[in-house]
């Protein structure tokens, strides 16, 4: 067996069985850590092709951000990080059904394409390419995703921002009350103190 | 026998990455020592002094005491994560030196796309830090976690920035051919958009390598050193050797990217050029963390935001028209 099947076999297996970690894990904060080795897996993938572009736009999108991005949002919305809430959506037919259908997928693909698959050239300038294509002939598709892109983060913005404006005016009651609290007791404190020396001079 | 299993290129990358690991690790013992150094001599004290002579085997020393001690995993810790957090801090570092080329042919993998890599790879390690912020299940520790990926997020940007000025330039993203593009004395920090992209990139990576005035995700005093607050022996080693080596790497992509790579006078080799030019700039990351004290948390954030990206906005315009219409670039 050559290195290349070796390793193409290693990592298929590290990107499966993270991949069933993924969807098995009952704790939502290790099903984002399994993400990781999982896409990591097809960013090696990608090199192991020879296709250098590929792997490093997978390992800063997908390996590096995402389960961050996972992460972020489990711990904005504590509910579901709790290991012994169950499971609560009823797709599992659904999910059954595009199973069987990516894997008749694949296996359609299979068959067409003959095996070995000939891997793919890859151009040497590929990045200079992908870069002129997305700045002239796919500039419209590029500028809209951009545009939703930056959508999605005012969105966040104003989520995350009126939120706080909220919950500043709540713990500014809150301390209000609690200095006021404060001063009463200390009238009292003061009042009952009166007679006697200086509070103060004592506890120095 | 050994020149012969060199041969296969798949040994020979192998053996160029233990190489690497080895020479990181020895750095990182001198590095622990020259800051322990340069710490003394700005706050007036002598620094470590009776470990060998003028105390320079102290971080050898220190390095045995970690490993030698008892690993201890908190009970209330996310046993999994707090075990790996560690190695998903200091992989990526490790990582990101193979595509560092130390002179002309001298790098364990000549990678096209090494400066993109370089960013690709640092947000792994964003990841690591949460995860240990969040395994070991202590208010604190989250506190710096959560501390540590907001901030590494926000100084990416301008750190990305600064780096494509440099592609402009150079015309390629490829370490190697960024430090030829410079040979002969052409170094970018000698272009005017270049010179502000190099203050930029400094400021972002003082931020990314968690060092004061930015070291909010550990601050001693108020989150008691933060995400690895709770890890103890080779553990904390594997975060702290991560830290330092993550320092000389930000200092020797700074001389890759700005000054020179290996170009330097004739006379010594140019791997030595780069490393020699890498702990200067180590020095002043050094002298930086012994001077200033440690900002705010909205400080921080606001200044990555509303100081350093329209900074660095300014600055790739600015080098995409020198590129463009000036002939800034000679190939």
């Amino acid at each position: 067996m050559s290195q290349e099947v070796v390793l193409f076999a290693l990592l298929s297996l590290i990107t499966l069985v993270s991949g069933y970690w993924v969807v098995r894990c009952r704790n939502l904060v290790h099903a984002a850590f399994w993400l990781m080795p999982t896409f990591f897996g097809v960013a090696l993938l990608f090199l192991l092709l020879g296709n250098e572009l590929l792997f490093t736009v997978q390992l800063l999108i997908y390996s590096g951000a995402i389960p961050i991005t996972v992460l972020f949002v489990l711990m904005l919305t504590r509910e579901v990080m709790r290991p012994d809430r169950t499971e609560f959506n009823r797709l599992g037919a659904f999910g059954a059904a595009a199973a069987v259908l990516f894997l008749g997928l694949c296996l359609a693909g299979a068959r067409t394409a003959g095996n070995p698959v000939p891997a793919p050239s890859v151009p040497a300038d590929l990045t200079r390419r992908v870069g002129e294509a997305f700045l002239t002939e796919y500039l419209l598709p590029f500028e809209v995703a951009s545009l939703m892109l930056l959508g999605a983060l005012v969105g966040a913005v104003y989520l995350a921002r009126s939120d706080k404006k909220a919950r500043s005016e709540v713990v500014g009651l809150e301390r209000k009350k609690l200095i006021d609290q404060a001063r009463e007791e200390e009238k009292g404190a003061d009042a009952a103190a009166s007679g006697m020396a200086g509070r103060r001079g004592d506890s120095v | 026998m050994i020149a012969q299993a060199l041969e296969n290129p798949w040994i020979r990358q192998l053996a160029n990455a233990a190489m690497l690991l080895a020479v990181i690790n020895l750095g990182v013992l001198v590095l622990i020592y020259l800051e322990r150094k340069v710490a003394g001599y700005i706050q007036s004290r002598l620094g470590p002094v009776h470990v060998g002579p003028r105390g320079w085997l102290q971080s050898v020393a220190d390095a045995v005491k970690l490993v030698l001690k008892e690993d201890i995993i908190p009970a209330p810790a996310d046993r999994f994560m707090f075990v790996l957090a560690p190695f998903f801090v200091f992989v990526p570092v490790l990582a990101v030196f193979l595509v560092l080329p130390f002179s002309s042919g001298w790098v364990a993998y000549d990678f096209s796309l090494a400066a993109l890599y370089v960013i690709a790879a640092g947000t792994v390690a964003i990841m690591g830090i949460v995860m240990a912020g969040w395994g070991t299940n202590n208010k604190y520790s989250l506190l710096g976690g959560l501390r540590s990926a907001a901030q590494l997020i926000s100084y990416e940007v301008p750190v990305v920035l600064a780096i494509l000025a440099v592609v402009f330039f150079a015309q390629s993203m490829s370490l190697t051919e960024i430090a030829e593009a410079q040979s002969g004395f052409r170094w970018f920090i000698f272009q005017p958009p270049l010179l502000v992209a190099a203050f930029v990139y400094m400021i972002g990576q003082l931020a990314e390598t968690n060092r004061t005035p930015f070291d909010l995700p550990e601050a001693e005093s108020e989150l008691v050193s933060g995400f690895h607050t709770e890890y103890s022996g080779i553990r904390f080693a594997m975060f702290f050797l991560a830290e330092f080596a993550n320092t000389f790497f930000a200092s020797a992509l700074a001389v890759v990217l700005f000054f020179g790579g290996w170009d330097g006078l004739p006379g010594l080799t140019g791997a030595l050029w780069l490393v020699l030019k890498s702990y200067v700039l180590v020095f002043v990351l050094m002298w930086i963390r012994w001077t200033l004290p440690r900002v705010r948390v909205d400080q921080l954030l606001g200044f990555a935001w509303k100081v350093l990206v329209p900074i660095g906005l300014i600055v790739v315009l600015w080098a995409a028209a020198t590129v463009v219409y000036a002939g800034g670039v000679s190939r």
